[in-house]
């Protein structure tokens, strides 16, 4: 009986690990190919999931691998979101390509991202939280009240279209593709990182930060690193979700928004990268799936989350077992051996 | 020859707490020593400034001849420092050899890795049978050998060992003292903070008594032992 469960448990998994992924892309990519009623708000719904996804890939990052919690995860995407806004709109007459500009997002948010982290060097846990969360409003407050700079809560509108090497992605199929693009290209390079030895510092450090550094691991660089490396992500964002919605307003930025990207990395299974896909389609498109419902989607939304979380607590996707389970010799392999 | 691990009047503090009071010793090459003292002496204490994880306010720390004092946990590691925590303190969720290979961190030699992997698995044959197991459903015992064996894959000069003998059974006890003495005769120095006063006195070659953050008493093991001070108060002999 209890050999049985472990193998329904296995086949279970591997449904979740394979076959599901695989069901979700086809259908991702499937969606703007077929003709169907209301295609383009599907377009749209599902491109706005595959934005979260990106978020989420960021925070998960913070959060998932450096285990460093993270509430103020709006504030680089409202970098990334603004500096798309500075650098492609008549706001400042500054007309820039979309590739430079979503590049120079990721990098200015990345480098408030590590500055940022530096004070909070010695924070651990839920105080690390209440500093972000600070200052996830302190920016937010920023551009509400920077009138001259930002235009305050006016926003910046008509902000370019992107055009990617000559062809104008504001056709919402090509926007569509380039978000999933980006989220498997950001996909393929997160799992390089994680199988890293930066991965594994990460992973000591979330585990025992103690002994990490005991192990000779300079947490100080590590936790920088993942500061930045996620807070990029979120720049990246920003940018799409500037570009596509064509105007942003401090508003887009508020605490509900980091709330909602945590919520999606938790739903998915802390951790695991393909879970934050299963979790951005289900917090983000559901509630749109709902609107059927009208008034109660909101009430069946939060049912379907508490039930959720009662049935698999630790989300869609629980972390990945370590690799060596499969290693069944019991000897060291020489081939997955230390990473350095 | 000067000492391998020389600490001169550190003083440490917690806050406004003050740890150690102008704590002095030093361990040769090659030796084993042992810091002894009861609760709140300063024993952890004076590990965690010696690794980098405290850093005294005054007094300095040399090792191999190179001051230590202000440099970074992980410096130090590289240095050739090693520290088996207070607790055991594995990564549970890690398999034992992935936790060895942790230990290694600051190392690039892959073969040399692979080969002093096969030696703590031959030092704590436990380990082996475990390897692939996560290490939080080993036993107690268990996760403290492994504690011991990640510290060595970083190859220390100097092992500091914070009471290993914390929660273990008596049977266990023993095994552990003896892989501490063959660790040290294949020539790792140790440096060993306990309670179990006896046990420690019992391997150690030299010994050190703190007392509320100073050094109250030193010498030879056997001195020690002798000592009425010791007797009365960590030996329970009346």
């Amino acid at each position: 009986m209890k050999n049985k469960n472990r193998l329904t448990t296995k086949l279970d998994q591997r449904l979740l690990r394979t076959v599901l992924p695989a069901l979700i892309s086809v259908i991702i990519l499937s969606i703007p190919l077929f003709n169907f009623p209301q295609q383009n708000l599907w377009i749209r719904i599902i491109g706005y999931a595959g934005l979260y996804i990106i978020l989420g890939l960021g925070l998960l990052v913070h959060v998932g691998l450096a285990g460093m919690f993270d509430l103020g995860f709006a504030a680089f995407y409202a970098i990334g979101a603004y500096t798309c806004a500075f650098l492609a709109s008549p706001h400042f007459n500054i007309h820039l390509p979309f590739l430079v500009v979503i590049l120079i997002a990721g990098v200015l948010a990345a480098l408030v991202g590590s500055l940022i982290c530096i004070p909070v060097l010695k924070l651990r846990g839920d105080y690390l939280g209440i500093v972000t969360l600070g200052f996830g409003e302190i920016v937010r407050m920023l551009l509400m009240n920077l009138t001259d700079i930002t235009n305050g809560s006016q926003g910046i509108i008509q902000i370019d279209k992107p055009i990617i090497l000559g062809l104008n992605f504001s056709n919402g199929k090509y926007f569509y593709y380039f978000i999933f693009a980006l989220v498997a290209l950001l996909l393929f390079l997160l799992n390089r990182v994680i199988n890293s030895r930066t991965g594994r510092a990460w992973l000591a450090m979330r585990e025992d930060e103690d002994v990490a550094q005991m192990s000779g691991i300079d947490t100080s660089k590590y936790k920088i690193l993942a500061f930045a490396i996620g807070a990029f992500i979120g720049g990246l964002g920003g940018a799409i979700f500037a570009s596509w919605q064509g105007s942003i307003f401090p508003d887009n930025f508020n605490m509900n928004v980091s709330i909602n990207i945590l919520c999606v990395i938790i739903l998915g299974g802390l951790g695991n990268q393909m879970g934050v896909i299963l979790g951005a389609m289900a917090l983000i498109a559901l509630p749109d799936i709902l609107r059927g419902f009208s008034d109660y989607r909101m009430i069946i939304f939060g049912l379907l989350l508490i039930i959720m979380m009662i049935l698999r607590p630790q989300g869609f996707l629980p972390r990945k077992a370590p690799k060596f389970e499969e290693n069944s010799s019991g000897l060291p392999d020489t081939k997955k051996e230390v990473q350095s | 020859m000067a000492p391998l691990l020389q600490v001169n009047g550190i003083k440490t503090y917690y806050g406004n707490i003050c740890a150690l009071k102008g704590v002095t010793f030093e361990v040769n090459a090659g030796e084993i020593v042992c810091l002894i003292g009861s609760n709140g002496a300063g024993k952890t204490t004076t590990l965690k400034s010696i690794t980098g994880l405290l850093h005294p306010q005054e007094g300095s720390i040399f090792f191999n001849n190179e001051e230590i004092t202000l440099l970074d946990a992980h410096r130090i590691v590289e240095k050739g420092i090693s520290m088996v925590p207070e607790g055991r303190h594995v990564f549970s969720k890690l398999t034992t050899l992935e936790n060895l290979e942790m230990g290694a961190f600051t190392r690039k030699d892959r073969t040399a890795i692979q080969q002093d992997i096969e030696n703590v698995f031959q030092l704590f044959p436990r380990l082996k049978e475990r390897a692939k197991q996560s290490a939080g459903t080993l036993s107690g015992g268990e996760q403290q050998m492994l504690a011991i064996a990640r510290a060595l894959m970083a190859k220390p000069k100097l092992l500091l060992l914070d009471e290993p003998s914390m929660g273990l059974a008596p049977i266990l006890l023993e095994s552990i003292f003896d892989n501490i003495k063959e660790i040290n005769a294949q020539g790792t120095t140790v440096l060993l903070v306990e309670q179990n006063t006896k046990l420690a006195l019992a391997i150690a070659d030299r010994g050190y008594v703190l007392q509320t953050g100073l050094v109250s008493l030193s010498g030879m093991s056997k001195e020690l032992r002798e000592s009425e001070m010791v007797q009365k108060t960590y030996l329970g002999v009346a």
